[in-house]
């Protein structure tokens, strides 16, 4: 009789001391995917803070290079409506989804394609080229784009992180008992330009 | 239960050996970066051995000065390969990996050369740490590699090139002048390059002699001696007593000297660069 009340004490003992720290272990990674999911967004904040550094260049820059060849019309208007669309395109950051990101680069390259067309008239006019305004534009879209690197590549690898981190088993479990049901799930990352190497080379 | 713990274990170790891995990869992707020095008394990395020795020596006592006196912290960096980065990309991640500059001042710049390659394949960066990209503009970064740097890398002059650089970074850093001044400087030299520069030498050795007539002619009075015997011996004396002072004395500086290591300074990929 009293070896069962022991058997049963030790098995009880044993099941509350794995619930609770399974609990606690749960809670610990919640918190910590709370984290990744914070860092991530942050970093997100970042790239689009550069993204819209350039969009503010712009107009300025169209402006400079209208004063000197305005007959470009078509690269200047393309470079124009180019930026109207990617205004459109914006992502919030509680909603990194992959898809979200996908169009996010794409409206994004189709202005980078605009602009790199916009920077290659300096060719046809050697005026616009040795204009001071114009020199500073280039060289502030130039560190624009490096900006817009290092905020992409940085946020990967927050991303990267994060995902890895949701995608345990026991990570996912754990999530899943405190976790709403879309709070922690994949989030996107930026993937290397495919039209880079065929777009038009800008000589900075 | 027996089998669930084991299980967790083994999981457990799993992601242990899952972080390692991860730990050390993140590590072989810094592999091209220098091996940074411990000892915080380095801040010249010349992995292309393009600084003479004493080229080095000198670079490196004026960046652990500028480092000491202002906080602002310079790194200059010399390598061969740039493991397939591009060179705003790899003069900003190592600035960012080794924290150049004061965290929460992020007031680092990290002067990267790669003077390997073909011609237009040789390429430097000046990477402008986020506290700093506001008296640094990438256009005014842009000016010191073109003005200052390539010209003179272009003759294999890389020591008058980074230092003509420094002479112009560490005021602006420093806030001593603004970058509007320097770019109008830029553009006025560029307009009338020789004339300006013979006027200014004239005007020099003119003071000169004058400062030099005027305390020999005093010296032949005091002495007894002849003018022009005073004036000969001023020039003389006046030589030595200037060489022998730069010599010795930084040197013997330069031994003690640390700047208490970088401070984690962050990079967002300001500054600018160039090819040649």
């Amino acid at each position: 009789m009293k070896k069962s009340i022991i058997v049963i004490l030790v098995l009880v003992g044993l099941v509350l001391f794995i619930g609770v720290s399974m609990f606690f272990k749960a809670t610990g990674t919640y918190d910590k995917a709370v984290g990744y999911q914070e860092t991530a967004s942050q970093s997100w904040g970042n790239v689009e803070a550069t993204y819209q550094r350039r969009m503010d260049l712009i107009p300025n820059l169209v402006s400079t290079v209208k004063g000197f060849a305005a007959q470009e019309k078509e690269v200047l208007i393309g470079v124009t409506e180019a930026r109207a669309s990617v205004g459109k395109v914006t992502v919030d950051a509680n909603n990194l989804k992959p898809e979200n990101i996908k169009a996010f680069q794409q409206a994004q390259s189709g202005l980078t394609q605009a602009l790199s067309k916009l920077m290659l008239v300096q060719e046809r006019y050697p005026e616009l080229r040795s204009n001071q305004n114009f020199l500073q534009l280039q060289a502030q879209l130039e560190g624009t784009e490096n900006r817009i690197n290092v905020a992409r590549q940085r946020y990967n690898g927050t991303v990267k992180e994060y995902n890895t981190f949701i995608r345990g088993f026991w990570k996912k479990m754990y999530l899943g008992w405190l976790a709403e049901e879309d709070e922690f799930v994949k989030k996107g990352m930026f993937e290397a330009d495919k039209g880079a190497e065929n777009a038009p080379k800008v000589q900075f | 239960m027996k089998f669930l713990l084991m299980m967790k274990f083994k999981i457990k170790s799993a992601l242990l050996y899952l972080f390692l891995f991860l730990g050390l990869s993140s590590l072989a992707e810094n592999d091209c970066f220098p091996k940074k020095d411990n000892s915080n008394r380095i801040l010249v990395y010349d992995e292309s051995d393009i600084f003479s020795p004493s080229e080095e020596r000198a670079l490196n006592q004026r960046l652990v000065q500028i480092s000491n006196n202002t906080s602002n912290q310079i790194v200059v960096v010399v390598v061969n390969d740039l493991c397939g980065m591009d060179q705003a990309m790899y003069a900003t991640d190592l600035g960012q990996a080794w924290g150049v500059g004061t965290k929460g001042q992020d007031n680092g710049i990290v002067i990267l050369i790669k003077p390997t390659g073909g011609k237009g394949n040789r390429r430097t960066f000046i990477a402008v740490g986020y506290g700093l990209e506001g008296v640094i503009p990438d256009a005014t970064a842009k000016l010191v590699v073109e003005n200052e740097m390539i010209p003179n890398f272009k003759n294999g002059q890389f020591y008058k090139g980074v230092d003509a650089a420094l002479d112009v970074l560490v005021p602006l850093a420093k806030q001593e002048f603004n970058y509007r001044a320097y770019g109008d400087k830029v553009r006025r030299s560029k307009d009338e390059q020789g004339g300006f520069m013979i006027l200014v030498v004239l005007l020099f050795v003119v003071f000169y002699l004058l400062a030099r007539i005027s305390s020999s002619r005093k010296y032949a009075q005091t002495n007894g001696t002849g003018f022009w015997t005073a004036f000969m011996m001023g020039s003389l004396l006046g030589g030595m007593g200037g060489s022998s002072n730069r010599g010795g004395w930084d040197d013997f500086n330069s031994g003690g000297g640390g700047f208490g290591g970088f401070g984690g300074g962050g990079f967002g990929g300001g500054g600018a660069g160039g090819s040649w």
